[in-house]
């Protein structure tokens, strides 16, 4: 049997001030995988990498990377790990190559074996014009990639990644997908990162936890949750004027919880989700069933089944990224916050 | 294909004690590149104090005529006693540089970078403060060196020093360990300050809130025999009083000896002072170091 690189057992973290930010969580990841968290703010993905990397001690539970007890074996465990944060952690005084081999003198790598590591990233990384310039004067995308190089000075077997992408545009976000997909798929790189973008999740991860409230709500590979959901997603959505929408609900999911082309309906604060296979072909019926019922869909969307529709199921809420992202920048841009460029 | 991953990490070259002082070695260089890209930090605590060199070394010359300053410090001129008052004035005025290095890892996220490769955590303190020292010990040379350049008469047409470091190098490089003993004490301070408030502004205050009442309290200005009498009392509990002391004697020799002190005295009492001052704000600023990086 293999032993899985990372193995999580009934991990708890309550903070010194009560908080418990992680309630029981267990997950196992194999070697080459790339592995997804996905949860909105304060859901405790930042604790649980920070539990995994040696930075925060656990509260309760087990928790082993590659057979390391991280509790005890912790510079081993730093030996063979590789880890980017949220923020950047890059000295913007220095210039990019100083930046790296900074990182490598630190796990004292041989001065040869520090130069040719640091060309290669620079390399791989698309930084190779820039590697003099000071990563203060680097752009947002830029200094992303430096920070993942840096993570990866050592060659180390396991890496880290806390929101990679938070903060950054779409184009530089799914620039740097591709990247991230290289080291997986080419360097064969395991690669645990948490975000809470869905589409990141849907398109970097082959398996994934959705994680909320410090507990998993489910777990498995994008196309096996999406599955799961029972066929392609009818939203709907009813009048406010005259009756209430609850009730309007709720009567919609008596009304169609009978029929026979139904899989699974979930209800929402805003309304309902329908599921069935081939949706297309039972919308006129959905629609007749609710109209003899008397209740009136103002609006009907019919879609292949998404990782939101997953997480909707899960939570019973919506991400908003738009929402996310000024959280995040408000939260990071206090008066005491760190200077951003 | 290049291999990135997959192939097992690199091997270490260093272990055990030679992995410490590599490590520490290796944050010290760029505590100094830091500097170097950042000069604004040496010279920001520097400007004021030598403003006020400048001008008091002007302002103040005669008083030295008076007649119980020329007993207390030997007929040199006032440029060469304030002198040492504005090295400790430098010192004390850039001790907020040391914490808010601290702060802005932690913010920037670098602090956490560090803290998860394999070295040892006290190497990431004493690199940085030795890259402290190090500034700190820059100014003190700069303000040496100005010192006696100011002081610099034509006589007959010939460049004559009026400033004298009496011992020479060994009286300057004494003056030098007094100042960086100083500095540690207030860089450790600082960052003791940093850690526990983790707030830019409160560490910055602690150079304004000490700087001027521990100058103005102490010997920086005129000799303790010329303070008022409750001043003379409150600057016997001055540490700056004891290192300024130290300061003056090591530079210009037995003539500035305090009344009433010798020559050993005078150093004596400002080793042992700032020594059990940088145990107590060492202890401090290592503990709370240790609870950040956990
Ligand atoms: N140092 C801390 N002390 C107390 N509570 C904390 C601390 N850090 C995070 N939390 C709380 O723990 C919960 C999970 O936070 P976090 O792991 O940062 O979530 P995420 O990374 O998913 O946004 C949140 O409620 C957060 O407020
Ligand atoms: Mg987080």
């Amino acid at each position: 049997m293999v032993t899985p690189v990372i193995e999580v057992r009934d991990l708890e973290k309550i903070y010194p001030d009560g908080t418990r930010a992680v309630r029981g969580i267990s997950f196992e990841v194999e070697e080459g995988e790339f592995f997804g968290f996905l949860g909105p703010n304060g859901a405790g993905k930042s604790t649980t990498i920070k539990i995994l990397i040696t930075l925060l001690r656990k509260t309760g539970g087990t928790v082993r990377i590659m057979g390391l007890d991280v509790s005890r074996q912790t510079d081993a465990i730093r030996r063979v790990i590789g880890y980017a944060a949220q923020e950047v952690g890059v000295d913007d005084d220095l210039t990019a190559r100083e930046n790296l081999m900074l990182q490598g003198e630190l796990y004292h790598m041989e001065r040869t074996l520090l130069r040719q590591r640091t060309d290669e990233l620079l390399e791989l990384m698309d930084l190779a014009s820039d590697a003099d310039r000071l990563a203060g004067s680097f752009s947002g995308g830029m200094r992303k990639r430096l920070d993942l190089a840096t993570g990866l000075m050592h060659r180390p077997r396991l890496l880290f990644l806390d929101e990679p992408t938070t903060g950054l545009d779409p184009q530089n976000r799914a620039n740097l997908w591709i990247y991230l997909d290289r080291l997986n798929k080419q360097e064969k790189l395991t690669i645990f990162l948490t975000t809470h973008y869905m589409e990141e999740a849907d398109k970097l991860c082959n398996r994934l936890a959705i994680i909320d409230h410090g507990q998993i709500k489910t777990l498995g590979s994008p196309r096996q949750l999406k599955q799961e959901l029972g066929g392609d997603v009818i939203a709907l959505r009813f009048a406010t004027n005259g009756q209430d929408v609850t009730t309007q609900a709720q009567q919609a999911c008596a009304v169609l919880s009978g029929a026979p082309f139904v899989a699974n309906i979930d209800r929402f604060d805003e309304g309902i989700n329908v599921y069935a296979q081939n949706g297309g072909s039972v919308v006129p019926d959905v629609l007749r069933l609710l109209d003899d019922a008397g209740v009136h869909v103002t609006q009907l969307s019919l879609t292949s089944p998404s990782l939101d529709d997953v997480f909707l199921k899960h939570t019973g809420y919506k991400i908003r990224d738009e929402e996310l992202d000024r959280n995040w920048r408000n939260q990071r841009g206090g008066p005491f916050g760190r200077r951003r460029r | 294909m290049r291999t990135i991953a997959h192939s097992k990490p690199f091997p270490a070259i260093f272990h055990g004690w030679g992995a410490f002082l590599s490590e520490t070695w290796t944050l010290y260089r760029r505590a100094l590149l830091k500097l170097y890209r950042r000069p604004v930090i040496l010279y920001f605590s520097l400007v004021q104090p030598m403003i006020w060199l400048l001008l008091f070394g002007q302002i103040f010359n005669r008083i030295t005529e008076a007649p119980g300053f020329s007993a207390a410090f030997g007929g040199q001129s006032y440029l060469a006693f304030f002198a040492p008052a504005i090295i400790l004035q430098t010192i004390l005025f850039g001790a907020g540089q040391s914490g808010l290095g601290l702060i802005n890892d932690l913010d920037t996220g670098f602090l956490s970078k560090l803290l998860t490769t394999p070295i040892h955590r006290l190497a990431i303190l004493l690199g940085k403060v030795l890259g402290d020292l190090t500034r700190m010990l820059s100014q003190a040379v700069i303000i040496l060196v100005v010192t006696f350049v100011v002081g610099l008469r034509w006589v007959d047409g010939s460049l004559e020093p009026t400033i004298m470091y009496y011992y020479g190098l060994p009286g300057l490089l004494g003056a030098l360990g007094i100042t960086l003993l100083f500095g540690l004490m207030l860089a450790a301070l600082s960052v003791a300050i940093a850690l526990t408030t983790r707030n830019t502004e409160a560490t910055f205050l602690i150079s304004n809130f000490l700087t001027f009442p521990l100058i103005f309290t102490s010997s920086a200005l005129l000799p303790v025999e010329l303070l008022p009498d409750w001043l003379r009392t409150v600057s016997t509990f001055n540490p700056v009083t004891y290192a300024i002391n130290a300061l003056r004697v090591l530079l210009y020799g037995p003539t500035s000896v305090p009344a009433g002190s010798t020559m050993g005295d005078t150093i004596l009492y400002a080793v042992g002072i700032l020594l059990v001052l940088t145990v107590i704000t060492l202890t401090l600023g290592t503990s709370r170091f240790r609870r950040v990086v956990g």
